[in-house]
């Protein structure tokens, strides 16, 4: 690889999707692949977040769309797609970032929530996986997916989301047997791991007290998670398929 | 949040690698000095090291990472002439030569592999980290491990010097962060670190000597999933990732570069 120091970390003139891309970590991995020069999807289920985002992306002059709907709906998933092949020309970059976290105890959990939570945050990234791998795998031009696991894909978190731990899992071992049966079309496959990260969706459930016991002593930033995927999406980890990639701030470690 | 601008810039830190007069410790140092960092390239061949520090606008000096009198007073000189140190690469590691099945491991071998591959991780680390505390400024420690901490193969001196690296990068991890040091390793795989071209690694025959430790390196090596070698430069990018402010939040991992090495 002899491409210049300085452009072995950017995306100049690809195109990448991302899921649950309205805020949080979302929103963060949109603008900083936006950043770094790719255009992009930005797929959500709440209209308006997505469209946000788009526009704060294009108000920086570069190339954006929204595409709003539930992606557990695979025409969601062709459309937000489609989008990228029609409206961009290409797909290089995927990022399944949606997903949910309920609270609800083990015992008391209805089918209704372990099913929604299965689907979001394990279903559809395997069917998001698959069809957006087909699609690299039709354009010839390789390609790289990343899946938004977690720490509690490695140890189980408080008590109230043994769905949500059983998925991310279930995330961590799709993205492997994904990696390997997409290798051979030059699609690499890898995951995050973030660990306890402050976003609008967080803020809802964390205690005030929760950076107390993480060794980096802070929790995440979105950024912290965003700056992580663009490493791994980016021609500097051509090397790199199959893992997933802990930002935790050291919590696993105790 | 962190500016594009910023994201790779290690412009004003003082990077130490050991190992560096070659292969991939020498991608490292060359990739940690275009990203901005002065790097002092180390090696126990002082020649190659004063090469390649001359090559990538640093400096080099020799050091054996297995005899710790001569760590501590080269990290303590380190400190006086460079006022600082933000990164220490403990790349020097040895795995020819030392043997495969374990009835064919000499005293020597197990001991000459361990006080390199995990003896000098200890020395350096514990030499940089004291400068590192003193000063007060956080720090990056990157360790490079192997696939060969999680797949047995080589021998079981070089697999079990590379897992203690990997065990080692995680205590440490835990021990240091409220230093503001991160500590991580990088587990290359199947690495091409000769002259010339790396050749296809299904050209690799399957394996048929009978011997379980050779045959499935070599069985590994010719299905990896991403269909061929890695490259040392792919481990320098790894590196500069893992020095950089992009990885502020990464602490106690090891990275694989392996090509997918690990999902065989």
């Amino acid at each position: 690889m002899s491409e210049p120091f300085e452009k072995r970390f950017r995306l100049d003139g690809k195109v990448a999707v991302v899921t649950g891309g309205g805020m949080g970590i979302g929103r963060a991995v949109c603008l900083t692949l936006s950043e770094a020069g790719a255009a992009v999807v930005v797929q959500d289920l709440d209209p308006s977040l997505a469209e946000s985002v788009a526009a704060e992306i294009r108000s920086t002059r570069a190339k954006a769309v929204a595409v709003a709907g539930d992606i557990t709906d695979t025409a969601t998933i062709t459309t937000m797609l489609a989008r990228a092949r029609d409206e961009f020309g290409r797909l290089d970059v995927l990022v399944n970032n949606a997903g949910i976290y309920p609270f609800v105890g083990f015992l008391e959990m209805p089918v209704e929530t372990l099913d929604r939570v299965l689907n979001v945050n394990l279903r559809a990234v395997f069917l998001c996986t698959q069809m957006g791998g087909q699609m690299m795998a039709d354009l010839g031009n390789g390609g790289s997916v990343i899946n938004l696991a977690s720490v509690q894909g490695f140890r189980p978190g408080n008590p109230g989301v043994s769905h949500y731990d059983t998925t991310k899992a279930g995330v961590i071992m799709l993205t492997k047997a994904a990696a390997l049966e997409l290798a051979p079309h030059n699609i690499r496959v890898n995951a995050v791991a973030p660990g306890m990260t402050d976003t609008p969706g967080t803020r809802k459930v964390f205690q005030p007290t929760a950076a107390l016991g993480i060794p980096l002593r802070r929790l995440g930033e979105p950024s912290d998670v965003a700056n992580l995927i663009l490493f791994l999406v980016s021609p500097a980890a051509a090397y790199i398929t199959g893992e997933t990639v802990v930002v935790d701030g050291g919590m696993l470690l105790k | 949040m962190v500016a594009p601008a910023d994201w790779l810039d290690l412009n004003g830190k003082v990077a130490v690698v050991t190992g560096a007069g070659h292969g991939i410790g020498k991608a490292i140092a060359a990739a940690l000095a275009t990203a901005g960092a002065s790097v002092i390239v180390t090696d126990v061949d002082g020649a190659s090291a004063e090469v390649v520090g001359r090559e990538i606008g640093g400096e080099g000096r020799v050091l054996d990472v297995s005899d710790s009198t001569a760590v501590d007073a080269f990290f303590a000189d380190t400190a006086r002439r460079h006022g600082r140190l933000d990164i220490l690469v403990n790349n020097a590691g040895v795995y020819r030569g030392f043997g495969g099945p374990i009835v064919d491991v000499t005293n020597q071998m197990w001991r000459g592999l361990m006080s390199v591959n995990v003896d000098g991780v200890f020395y350096c680390s514990r030499a940089a980290c004291r400068t590192m505390i003193a000063a007060g400024n956080g720090g990056r420690v990157i360790n490079l491990a192997s696939t060969q901490a999680f797949t047995p193969g080589v021998g079981v001196t070089y697999d079990s010097s590379k897992a203690a690296v990997v065990q080692m990068t995680r205590t440490l991890a835990l021990e240091m962060a409220r230093h503001g040091i991160n500590v991580n390793a990088i587990a290359p795989g199947g690495t091409w670190v000769q002259e010339g071209d790396a050749p296809p690694t299904s050209a690799i025959p399957s394996a048929t000597t009978g011997e379980p430790l050779a045959d499935t390196v070599s069985n590994r090596l010719r299905r990896i999933p991403l269909g061929r070698w890695g490259t040392p430069d792919e481990v320098g990018r790894a590196a500069v990732f893992l020095a950089s402010p992009m990885s502020n939040y990464i602490t106690g991992i090891t990275l694989p570069v392996d090509g997918g090495w690990l999902l065989l």
